[in-house]
């Protein structure tokens, strides 16, 4: 490990750059805290005790150290910071109980609630058309499938609307291992991948779409790794740039809203971690009548909506603590909604909207997009 | 008191989310940016403001309790690593731009602040540091005054921005008092001016590590964002003519146009050695004379124009952080600290003779930047595995040593891995004097102990 202390992952503004860091304090909670932490387990000599595990689990991932570090030491923090998190599942001591929860749920149900497989398709109603084969596949993901159906809903509406034809795996679809990733569960995860590509491959499908920052970080970065392929054989696309390719080329457009001021919350996983900033904002500015204002931090320095790293299922407070944050930066934009690309970000920014005294109303992009076709 | 009650009593001060003895808490302090060896504290603390820093230290005096203070941790010479164990004062809590006073060009900041934090706060009020520290994102204020710090930004007007700058300073003294400088120390008068009643109290903690004070606040001097504006790089074939070059930059005290210059050479390219230089003004006529004045002094020493934005690049990363800084390795601190002007050949030499013949370490820079009529020098040696690390402490003790004998006046003195090992005999009556002043201050020998005064 070439870290040298430099603390450039603290970003300058030392509380307000690592939500991590910000909710719990001590440096243990920062990249340049945790390299030193992670050399000592290395060494054994450290014990894996609660306190060690809940700090261990208490990383949002959202990849603001690493961005930093790209400058220093191009060091992948968040590469070394799930090692120690695998280090400690596969050691099995102090797991903490909703690790443990999830991976049952994955393993028994293939989704993060241990709901049942078929209400996976339950967002699919009479108005929507799914086709039985096609080249475009919808792969919506547990938390769309199972939490926010109008994702998944909208997605479709507006796929119906362009008249782009596509498929689901239905009930087959399993959790792209995200989550299972995020938690150091990487055997599971590998099972998931397995399934998921084969699958798809079994479909004929060239390209697929998923409205998760999480599912295609994972399809795009992840998979690859964990099943040994140079390359997937099928495209993975976000729905912000199927939406916006989809306006580019005149196949949906938008007619009149009524005058609103946004704010774009950009998802860690698809802004910081893959790179994608523009077509979500071009998109909201092509709306007739909506204007876009950028919250303080934005794009590469936006602040994690505090639902990654698994975080919002492991310790939820912690969760709410860096929401809290988020939604009182969108409210002195003078935004009256914020959007996001990302199911995570609406579940978590949602959930603490209540306990931030905030009227903000939290809205997916497809959302946005569906409601404002012409 | 056993080691939880000392935890509980520091709870009662700070919360009990705000103190720690877990192990591997205690691990993630234990090194800073120096080659020093892991140093581990049996508590670490992080109060929130001044008064929680003031109960803080008189509970350590009433419990014998060792208390060291860190910012970021970015030192290169083992400036708060514990000597003893005892109390780690994490002080990244108290990071607020306090207050930016346009009229009479001034900031105040909680000690935690970076110069990367502030800068950028200044800058949306048209205002700059012209931060001088080149730490990056994590050197903060109170860190680089505790150092008496300066960095790649000389100025033949307004000197090193660590020490000069300085209009004032909060800190709590060992004993709990929370003490404030300058004219600060007048109730109700803005923190404008540094001297005024008395001896200056402000210079007192000015390069103190830590010893006679916990540093909590600071006001800056700042200034408007430059009108005029320009990068320039060039090459040299030696030593000597950069030496000539620095002494004429800097011979014009009180000249209004200000400047960057930093050089360097590698021990593996060693005959190459590069000069950037960022110059600005704030009336574009004068700019353009001095920076044609500029120009002729470094062709008249035999410099050749170089690509620009090599130091574009160099300067405009000052406070954001240098780029790719790790590609060859870990960087290790040695031999840093200022010299009179036409000096520097000498100590190149020396770092030569060391570093490049004796030991012929491929992998080291010597630099140096200018201060009105000095050079600050400094040498990294950067290792890509772990068992060079006793290679280079070798080296590093000598290049210390050396310089020391030299006359190098160093950046920080540290404890018994920093340079405290090379200077202590050598300051006379100077140290007696500073032990007196540290005994008076911290009769029970609780701040920083091991640190600068042994």
């Amino acid at each position: 490990m070439k870290c040298g202390r430099c603390g450039y992952c603290l970003g300058g503004y030392m509380a307000e750059t690592c939500p991590a860091r910000y909710v719990i304090g001590f440096e243990s909670g920062a990249a340049k805290g945790r390299m030193l932490a992670a050399r000592a387990m290395i060494q054994g000599r450290v014990e894996y005790s609660p306190q060690l595990v809940e700090r261990i689990y208490t990383c949002f991932l959202c990849g603001a150290c690493k961005t930093k570090c790209e400058d220093a030491a191009r060091i992948d923090t968040l590469e070394i910071i799930k090692a120690t998190r695998a280090e400690v599942f596969d050691a099995g001591k102090n797991i903490p109980s909703e690790v443990e929860k999830l991976g049952t749920a994955v393993e028994a149900r293939h989704n993060i609630f241990a709901s049942v497989p078929e209400r996976r398709t339950a967002w699919i109603g009479p108005e929507i058309r799914v086709d039985e084969k096609a080249e475009l596949l919808y792969f919506p993901g547990c938390v769309t499938s199972y939490k926010f159906s109008e994702i998944a809903q909208s997605t479709a509406g507006i796929l119906n609307k362009a008249r782009v034809s596509f498929s689901t795996l239905g009930a087959s679809e399993w959790c792209c291992g995200n989550p299972l990733l995020s938690t150091g569960q990487y055997q599971l995860a590998r099972e998931m991948a397995r399934h998921n590509v084969e699958e798809i491959k079994r479909r004929g499908v060239k390209q697929v779409l998923v409205s998760c920052p999480g599912c295609y970080k994972t399809f795009k970065q992840d998979y690859p790794r964990l099943l040994g392929l140079s390359e997937l054989t099928f495209q993975v696309i976000h729905s912000s740039q199927l939406f916006h390719r989809l306006s580019s080329e005149g196949k949906i457009a938008f007619g009149e809203m009524s005058k609103e001021v946004l704010t774009y919350h950009d998802p860690c996983e698809l802004g910081r971690l893959s790179g994608i900033y523009e077509q979500p904002r071009v998109l909201i500015q092509q709306i007739p009548a909506t204007r876009l204002v950028e919250m303080d931090r934005n794009r590469e320095t936006a602040w994690c909506c505090g639902g990654g790293g698994a975080v919002k299922m492991t310790y939820p407070n912690q969760a709410s603590k860096v929401a809290l944050v988020r939604l009182r930066e969108a409210e002195s934009s003078g935004a009256t909604a914020i959007i996001s690309s990302c199911p995570t970000c609406k579940w978590n920014l949602t959930d603490n909207l209540k306990l931030a005294g905030s009227k903000l109303r939290v809205i997916d992009l497809s959302e946005l997009v569906h409601s404002s076709l012409k | 008191m056993n080691s939880s009650e000392l935890l509980s009593g520091l709870a009662a001060i700070v919360g009990i989310d705000n103190v720690t003895d877990l192990d591997f808490d205690l691990y993630s302090y234990s090194r800073d940016l120096s080659p020093a060896r892991e140093r581990l504290a049996s508590l670490i603390a992080r109060p929130k403001s001044s008064s929680e820093v003031s109960a803080i230290m008189r509970f350590a005096n009433r419990n014998r309790l060792p208390v060291y203070v860190r910012g970021a941790g970015a030192s290169h010479w083992a400036a708060w690593l514990p000597v003893e164990g005892g109390l780690l004062l994490d002080m990244y809590a108290m990071e607020d731009v306090l207050e930016i006073d346009s009229d009479n060009l001034t900031a105040t900041v909680q000690s935690g602040c970076t110069w990367y934090k502030l800068d950028r706060e200044l800058r949306k009020k048209g205002l700059t540091y012209l931060s001088s520290e080149m730490g990056g994102p994590a050197m903060t204020v109170g860190g680089s005054i505790i150092k008496a710090g300066g960095g790649p930004y000389g100025t033949t007007k307004f000197g090193l921005h660590g020490q000069c700058d300085v209009l004032g300073l909060e800190f709590v003294l060992p004993t709990g008092e929370i003490v404030r400088t300058g004219s600060r120390a007048y109730f109700g008068v803005p923190p404008f001016r540094r001297y005024g009643i008395g001896p200056d109290l402000t210079g007192l903690l000015i390069g103190s590590e830590g010893t006679l004070g916990v540093l909590t606040e600071a006001t800056l001097q700042v200034r408007p964002i430059p009108e005029a504006e320009e990068y320039l790089s060039f090459t040299f074939d030696n030593w000597k003519d950069v030496m000539e070059v620095g002494d004429a930059i800097t011979r014009p005290f009180g000249d209004e146009i200000a400047y960057g210059f930093q050089t360097d050479e590698e021990s593996n390219a060693l005959g190459t050695i590069t000069a950037t230089a960022h110059l600005y003004g704030y009336d574009k006529e004068t700019f353009e004379h001095r920076k044609k004045r500029f120009v002729e002094i470094c062709r008249k020493h035999n410099g050749k124009e170089a690509d620009a934005s090599i130091s574009r690049d160099f300067f405009s990363r000052v406070t954001t952080g240098l780029k790719d800084i790790f590609d060859q390795g870990v960087w290790h601190f040695a031999g840093c600290g200022m010299i009179p002007i036409r000096r520097l050949p000498e100590f190149n030499e020396a770092w030569r003779e060391i570093v490049a013949r004796k030991h012929k370490f491929p992998r080291c820079t010597f630099g140096a930047w200018t201060f009105p009529r000095g050079w600050t020098v400094y040498g990294h040696l950067r290792y890509t595995d772990p068992g060079e690390h006793e290679t280079i402490m070798a080296i590093s003790d000598e290049l210390n040593r050396r310089f020391t004998e030299m006359g190098i006046v160093t950046f920080g003195i540290g404890g018994p891995d920093g340079t405290l090992p090379f200077i202590r005999g050598r300051l006379g009556s100077y140290y007696e004097l500073l032990r007196s002043m540290k005994k008076a201050l911290d009769p029970n020998n609780i701040l920083q102990p091991g640190i600068l005064v042994e």
